[in-house]
């Protein structure tokens, strides 16, 4: 057996391990059913929901919405946050000019502008979309621009030593060599995104993961709250997984 | 009668203190240097002589405070191919393959093509990298890679080629062989070679002139001529009139190494 092999058994045995003390203590009456579903009560209350729903929509319509929130956010601040944060991290001047917004931005919790974003674009997609864009956006700026700042000039020099334009220079060399960076901040940006997801479902969501979770602790419906917060978690993780797994397809040649 | 390719003429090179009090550090100063067409010329001089600030400026990375410097009769307005830079550490592209790092500089200047391909096989296999074409940087061992940054600065076919401690870095073996692929690549395209060394022994085994420079401000302070024939190899190092020449050079550092400890600090290099 490989260490990798025997590394993932015990990862493995570790999760059945933590889901066997959960069926433990809440068959041991230690904590109020009420308080802590069993597994296998959450498992039934799961088929339940995956055939009848969850508050007169289907379980995907919750998860397709809340999806689409956190992605469409997330497509906003790469498409506008990515170029931006090249361009501050390329020239001091945009850089000096942007600092102090940023740097009074940024320690603000993006959720401290809920009540402005529902009071300038109402409680429909727009309000949450953009409390999300928001979140990310500053943070795909600041790390893009490090990124763009921190390429070596060894390799800048090594590249006009080659003879290539600015234009070459940029393209072929600055973006590829600030692409671990990026990648990085766009990982990072994501899970982001998918935090406030549950945040901004508080304004006036009729469908989406973090609705669920509103609405039934709300019914004390507490097995359909951890289905809610299951299902955020697994969802989470595989998109992490999905890109470190990219991020190492593309940039094999990274930190080696 | 040979041509002076690079001709240095009261070349200064002064950097501004680090705070706005701080006076300035002077790296240079008045240096005066020429270097022959198809030379090898090695640099030696004590630490933060300003060798480095030499290359760079001919490299055309920095400018000259004062002073002329010019490259086959053109003043050195900015970096070019022309003046191929192997740097200390791999300077290679890390997502670029071997081949890849070889031929961007051309390919991005337009070559054609078919001439690329040939030149390209050609200068690997003359710093024995045939069959090395889709390793990555990643892959390959530090002597590898300064190899890559050799055949990289070939492809250009270059005026000069300029090394800085291209070698320093490496462990004594792979120094060795690595002077042998230079023999060689001298041998077969006669560039003229601009090598800034720590290594008295190196800079005998390569050079046909050794240019000693003074501590900073750096001066030239001495220039020598290497009188071994070529082709060289490593038995020179046996040689009586070898260790006596290193043992000449050797001591003219060490004079310039022990004035310029016991020198007052004057600001450090930037």
């Amino acid at each position: 057996m490989t260490r990798t092999t025997r590394m993932r058994l015990i990862s493995l045995a570790s999760v059945v391990g933590f889901v066997l003390l959960w069926a433990a203590v809440s068959a041991s009456g230690l904590v109020r059913e009420e308080f802590l579903p069993s597994p296998a009560k959450i498992v039934a209350a799961f088929l339940e929901m995956l055939r009848d729903g969850y508050g007169g929509s289907p379980l995907w319509k919750h998860v397709g919405m809340s999806v689409m929130r956190a992605f469409s956010g997330f497509l906003a601040a790469v498409a506008l946050g990515v170029p931006f944060g090249i361009l501050i991290g390329r020239h001091e001047v945009v850089g000096a000019m942007v600092a102090p917004i940023i740097g009074f931005l940024r320690p603000i919790p993006p959720i401290a502008f809920v009540t402005l974003f529902v009071f300038y674009f109402g409680i429909g997609e727009a309000s949450k979309i953009g409390l999300i864009f928001m979140a990310a956006f500053w943070y795909v700026v600041l790390n893009c621009a490090d990124g763009v700042r921190a390429v070596p000039e060894m390799l800048v020099r090594a590249g006009q030593n080659m003879g290539l334009s600015r234009s070459q220079l940029f393209f072929h060399v600055i973006i590829p060599a600030a692409m671990p960076a990026i990648m990085t901040a766009l990982r990072a940006a994501s899970s982001i995104c998918w935090t406030l997801v549950v945040a901004s479902e508080l304004l006036g969501a009729q469908a989406g993961l973090g609705f669920i979770i509103l609405d039934s602790a709300q019914y004390f419906n507490i097995p359909a709250t951890f289905i809610g917060i299951v299902l955020i978690g697994i969802i989470g993780l595989a998109w992490e997984l999905a890109l470190s797994a990219a991020q190492r397809r593309m940039l094999h040649w990274q930190g080696r | 009668m040979t041509t002076d390719l690079i001709v240095a003429r009261g070349l200064r090179k002064e950097f501004p203190g680090r705070l706005d009090r701080d006076p300035p550090t002077v790296a240079l100063e008045a240096l005066d240097l020429r270097i022959a067409e198809h030379e090898v010329a090695c640099i030696v001089g004590p630490s933060g002589c300003g060798k480095t600030t030499l290359l760079n400026m001919i490299a055309g990375f920095e400018q000259p405070s004062t002073g002329e410097l010019s490259v086959r009769g053109m003043p050195v307005l900015g970096p070019s191919p022309e003046r191929g830079v192997v740097f200390q550490q791999a300077a290679l592209l890390p997502w670029l393959n071997v081949w890849d790092n070889v031929v961007l500089g051309p390919r991005m200047r337009g070559a054609d093509r078919a001439v690329l391909t040939r030149d390209a096989q050609h200068v690997l296999a003359s710093v024995g990298l045939a069959g090395f074409e889709t390793h990555y940087p990643y892959q390959l061992s530090g002597g590898m890679r300064q190899r890559v940054q050799i055949a990289r600065v070939l492809v250009a076919s270059p005026d000069v080629i300029l090394m800085d401690e291209p070698f320093g870095s490496l462990d004594a073996q792979t120094r060795i062989v690595m002077h042998e692929v230079m023999l060689n690549v001298w041998a077969e395209y006669k560039p003229t070679i601009f090598f800034i060394t720590h290594d008295v022994e190196e800079a005998l085994i390569l050079a046909d002139h050794v240019y000693v420079m003074s501590r900073r401000p750096g001066r030239l302070k001495a220039q020598i001529e290497v009188p071994f024939a070529r082709p060289r190899s490593y038995g020179l190092i046996g040689k009586a009139d070898f260790a006596a020449l290193r043992a000449r050079i050797v001591e003219m550092l060490r004079e310039e190494w022990t004035a310029a400890t016991e020198a007052p600090l004057a600001g450090s290099m930037a």
